[in-house]
């Protein structure tokens, strides 16, 4: 942290908000849509430079297509998008030009993610070269200098992506990502499919780049106990809607929302006093959403009041979408 | 190399012995395990710990008679079920066994469904190679219910591309439980779930144990759930068993560093400090296992000794473990 710049630590490199992502369910003869498939609705998120945002939730839950939106790899209904402070969604569109290539994505599947065809020297030279991050003459080097910052030997640069582990893949993928000099990176479950000691590993590397690049990441994951120990800053996503929000050391020690505690206490730990408990119900599908609170159906304090939705609480730094939040 | 004391046990359900198995490949054989050993007794959980390509899931394979063809080899020892040797038996003899008695819940759903199939008619099938007395549909919706699945008519009459990969995951689970087998081998049951599911699904397992003493071979690479759902833990690393203890013991005192290096590489969510240490270094594929310690090079207290083969040691309380040290 001690490389930021102070005038640019804490200012938000991406801030949305009441950002919406909905895909239309067409039927009939003449596909007219009949209605939404809300799977990113009403998020307002901010991710300060140099700092681990976490996004965590159940599969299905939109977070991944939060991601994907962020990145600009998804068309936006409505909200609002900031990049280091400009306005980037200009009628729903994103603005390239605002963006560059300042915002990266690495994906949950390190194995189709990098082209089989390609050596590993191709695939960093095509985007260091499309957007001139550096001359033909130094290309080389500089691909040499960026596996050695995740760790690899230089000499993997002509080799095929067969030929490396899932560890190995997705810290190619990193480089990759690096070598943009992006000021916030996008993980989308990118340890799920590894080891447990190779996961170890890429989340030490993780650590590294952001104290040395001062590098922003937005990690999202379902792995609550494996957030914990990276983020700063947490979301909690239930059926296209943050449900929580805060401190990441608040949040998990003196969870608010009943869904967060929910999840907290399904997650097995060494202790064997400890059973994790089980959530009650059925996740509801974005198709046939409950009106009002979406968790309600699923939820121990639930009530009357619960038919309408929640608004998210405003406060300083900890935000929660319930009637009946838990006592701290 | 099992200790004469667990020999007596007469409540043994399955035995591995020393086993060895190999695939062909055009230079000759090359083992993927070496000698591994463990048992299960009646109601009992045992895990199988280790990363992947370390040989747990060929082990498993080996134990319903699965080895991978063409090249799959078996090179020593047996397999024995309920004191019947598996190698010995015939392919109509396995047959039996399979669904019977020993079932798998395998790691990827969408590999292990018909994909033409539709998931209902995929569960019945089931019945068609072997009889029962119970109502069929009966057991189908009731244990539908007992993983978590709503909707059944709907879900019956999909084929498997319309669910998702968590729907799927658990209908194998169910699909596994049809026939109310003595022995459940779970390869990575809950790896694809959320922890929602997999406190469900881990319940149901740990419920079925209890109220019917059906065993249980779960292999994961999460020692946090291996910590809180089996009773003893056996941990495998490059092909051979490294240690092996009853959980309690295992959790509070691991003795190999590689499982040492394990219980500090998971991030927990009960640990104040928040470091977590990562094991330098990559599992060596097979073929290219060093000669003595197999995990000399990523072992922080490595010394010359350990280039000869690492001698196996008891512990006070029937645990065992591989290493010099």
């Amino acid at each position: 942290m001690s490389l930021l710049d102070p005038k640019s630590a804490g200012n938000p490199v991406i801030e949305v908000r009441n950002l919406r992502t909905w895909f239309p369910v067409k039927q009939g003869l003449w596909g007219k849509t009949s209605h939404y498939i809300k799977a990113v609705d009403d998020v307002s998120l901010r991710v300060n430079a140099g700092e681990i945002v976490a996004l965590v939730g159940e599969s299905g839950c939109g977070k991944s297509t939060l991601g994907n939106s962020l990145a600009g790899l998804l068309p936006i209904r409505g909200g609002e998008l900031f990049f280091q402070g400009n306005t980037a969604l200009k009628k729903n569109r994103l603005q390239r030009s605002v963006f560059q290539n300042k915002v990266q994505v690495i994906f949950q599947d390190p194995y189709s993610c990098l082209n089989p065809k390609h050596t590993v020297y191709e695939i960093l030279s095509f985007p260091l070269l499309y957007h001139n991050i550096c001359s033909r003459r130094e290309v080389k080097d500089t691909i040499a200098s960026l596996l050695q910052q995740v760790g690899m030997p230089p000499d993997y640069m002509n080799r095929y992506p067969h030929s490396f582990s899932g560890g190995q893949r997705q810290r190619i993928s990193i480089a990759r990502a690096i070598g943009m000099q992006p000021d916030l990176m996008i993980c989308d479950e990118i340890v799920s499919s590894l080891d447990v000691s190779i996961q170890a590993q890429i989340v030490e590397l993780l650590l590294e780049l952001r104290k040395e690049l001062g590098l922003a990441l937005l990690f999202i994951a379902h792995d609550l106990s494996l957030v914990k120990t990276l983020s700063d800053r947490l979301y909690v996503m239930y059926l296209g809607k943050i449900v929580e929000s805060g401190s990441t050391k608040d949040v998990l020690s003196h969870p608010c929302h009943p869904y967060t505690r929910a999840l907290i206490d399904a997650v097995p730990t060494l202790n064997r006093n400890k059973p994790p408990a089980i959530l009650q119900g059925e996740v509801p599908s974005f198709s046939s959403m409950p009106a009002g609170c979406s968790f309600q159906n699923r939820c121990i304090n639930r009530s009357d009041q619960c038919i309408k939705v929640p608004e998210i609480s405003p406060s300083s730094d900890r935000e929660v979408r319930c009637f009946h939040p838990l006592k701290k | 190399m099992e200790p004469s004391i667990e020999e007596e046990k007469p409540d043994c359900l399955l035995r591995v012995s020393d086993l060895s198995i190999g695939i062909d490949r055009p230079d000759g054989v090359l083992a993927l395990t070496d000698r591994v050993s463990f048992h299960l007794l009646e109601g009992e959980i045992l895990g199988l710990i280790g990363e992947s390509g370390c040989g747990k899931s060929i082990s498993s394979l080996a134990i319903m008679g699965m080895l991978p063809e063409p090249g799959g080899t078996l090179l020593t020892g047996e397999v024995s079920f309920r004191d019947r040797n598996l190698f010995q038996l015939d392919e109509s003899g396995l047959n039996q066994l399979r669904g019977q008695n020993i079932s798998m819940i395998f790691q990827e759903p969408f590999a292990a469904m018909n994909p033409l199939i539709r998931v209902g008619e995929q569960m019945l099938e089931v019945f068609d190679y072997h009889s029962v007395d119970f109502d069929k549909h009966q057991k189908i919706n009731d244990l539908l219910n007992e993983v978590g699945l709503t909707d059944h008519a709907r879900i019956l009459k999909s084929y498997p591309h319309e669910l998702s990969g968590g729907m799927l995951q658990r209908i194998m689970i169910a699909m596994s439980l049809l026939l109310d087998p003595d022995l459940l081998i779970a390869d990575e049951p809950t790896t694809a779930l959320d922890v929602t599911v997999q406190a469900q699904i881990m319940n149901l397992i740990v419920r079925l144990k209890r109220e019917r003493k059906m065993s249980v071979l779960l292999i994961s690479h999460n020692i946090s759930l291996m910590a809180q759902y089996t009773d003893r833990i056996s941990v495998m690393y490059a092909g051979q068993i490294v240690e092996s203890n009853d959980t309690a013991s295992f959790l509070d005192d691991p003795q190999h560093p590689y499982s040492k290096g394990l219980m500090h590489a998971i991030p927990s969510l009960d640990q104040r400090e928040g470091k977590i240490l990562s094991i330098p270094g990559q599992v060596p594929e097979p073929g290219k296992y060093p000669p003595g310690c197999r995990f000399k090079s990523r072992c922080r207290d490595a010394t010359d000794e350990c280039l000869a083969e690492p001698p196996e040691k008891n512990l006070k309380n029937h645990g065992r473990y591989r290493c010099h040290y």
